[in-house]
């Protein structure tokens, strides 16, 4: 392991326990998102500390309630990315007989249509997603989003813009940012309430940048901007922002 | 004929979570949310508050159940991990903060409390206090003022009046510890919650 992996691993109990803050837990999100280790280890650690919880409680009177009234109306079938199997005890519908295939290239037409079932839900749900979101932007208000931020470059020469929802669910969209190096990617970051916050990376090839804000905190969001990094990221950048923009 | 709601595993109810079945989300509700209150009120001390962070834990599978990984951990740990970090971010604002100074002294005050008392379920709860007696002092400590005070490792160094690397090092190798003597006697760590 690396000295950069290294100098994580001892707060990564802390951090699973939101026992680390500030500057400090916006380089461990960013470490964790490269760092598969790290990462299962929190997941372990969280999984301790759930049996630390006092769940002798009853659930609250009228809270479901509440929660009702505020879930969204009901949507398209397709929502994740993924084909999850089988319920089990699921019915199996007997296939008719007929003259029977060859196996060996029965199970590679099976195992083609899945994948290519998979592919087609990975890419109707992405489009629909995007497509939710460009509309949201191309309203005059950026209506049904919580927050759009036009991004811009010193000398106009580049763009985009930066969508967020209401669940706290961004979408970095419609950028022109040139062709990078190999070694070499932006990092888009945020500004929550004067804390810079590192939201990802991506490539110029990257149609749309997903990110994650904590809706409850969107009011404090100021702005995005993105910098150009030597890969995999930095923790905190001493570059120049690349394009930027602020909330109005 | 497809398995009734009670019986579907909880990464099943996610998944029809997913497809917009409030029905999944009620019995997900029915399932945890009793632990994520617990949780939230330990943390926080008013019901009210607690309240609202059961609301948005909730609400937020909903409208997010893509973010339940589970191949990361159990569905009540992940809403046990929301809850914590919400209620967290309220324990820290400027204005609870005079409300919890208010509980920490009502707390301090209760006699025998200790992390023992707080092991959320009954049919592992002797296995759980077992492990934690089996803690050293320090790491248990660490572990206590950090996730059921809401306390951030520095706050804690300055609490018990020890060395920030020493806290850090005592909540990961306690909870490591944890883990382990979970595992040994017989309590997956890694199971999900009945």
């Amino acid at each position: 392991m690396s000295d950069y992996h290294d100098q994580y691993t001892d707060l990564l109990g802390a951090y699973a326990l939101d026992a680390v803050d500030g500057e400090e837990q916006a380089q461990i999100e960013l470490h964790l998102r490269t760092c598969p280790w790290c990462a299962a280890e929190v997941a372990e650690h969280r999984e301790v500390a759930s049996f630390l919880s006092h769940g002798g409680s009853d659930a609250p009177d009228g809270v479901w309630d509440r929660i009702v009234a505020e879930l969204s109306p009901p949507a398209p079938p397709l929502r994740m990315s993924f084909s999850p199997l089988p319920e089990r005890g699921a019915d199996v519908v007997p296939i008719e007989r007929g003259r029977r295939p060859n196996r060996v290239l029965g199970a590679v037409l099976a195992v083609a249509a899945c994948l290519l079932l998979v592919l087609a839900v990975v890419a109707v749900d992405q489009y629909r997603r995007i497509q939710s979101m460009e509309d949201q932007v191309a309203l005059p208000d950026g209506a049904g989003a919580a927050l759009v931020v036009e991004l811009s470059g010193e000398e106009g020469n580049s763009g985009a813009k930066a969508v967020v929802e209401r669940s706290g669910q961004g979408f970095l969209v419609s950028h022109d940012l040139p062709d990078v190096s190999d070694d070499e990617l932006y990092q888009l970051w945020g500004n929550v309430d004067g804390v810079i916050l590192s939201l990802g990376t991506f490539d110029s090839a990257t149609d749309v940048v997903n990110f994650q804000l904590d809706p409850s905190r969107l009011d404090q969001v100021e702005g995005f901007m993105v910098t150009l990094e030597k890969a995999p990221g930095a923790p905190t950048s001493e570059h120049p922002p690349v394009i930027i923009g602020a909330t109005a | 004929m497809s398995e009734p709601l009670n019986e579907t595993s909880d990464a099943g109810l996610v998944v029809a979570i997913s497809r917009y079945n409030q029905d999944a989300l009620a019995e997900a509700y029915r399932r945890h949310a009793g632990a994520v209150f617990g949780l939230a009120k330990r943390l926080l001390a008013e019901a009210s508050l607690a309240e609202e962070v059961v609301q948005e834990v909730f609400l937020r599978l909903w409208n997010s159940p893509d973010k339940f990984d589970p191949g990361r951990g159990s569905l009540r740990s992940y809403l046990l991990a929301q809850c914590h970090g919400r209620s967290v971010d309220l324990l820290r604002s400027e204005t609870s903060r005079r409300r919890r100074e208010e509980n920490d002294l009502r707390r301090t005050a209760e006699a025998g409390y200790d992390l023992e008392r707080e092991v959320w379920d009954l049919t592992v709860a002797d296995h759980v206090r077992e492990a934690i007696a089996k803690l050293p002092e320090g790491e248990r400590q660490a572990i206590r003022l950090a996730y059921l005070g809401g306390h951030t490792y520095r706050e804690v160094a300055e609490l018990l009046d020890e060395p920030e690397g020493t806290v850090k090092s005592r909540i990961r190798s306690g909870l490591k510890h944890l883990r382990a003597d979970l595992v040994a006697i017989g309590v997956n760590a890694g199971e999900e919650a009945p």
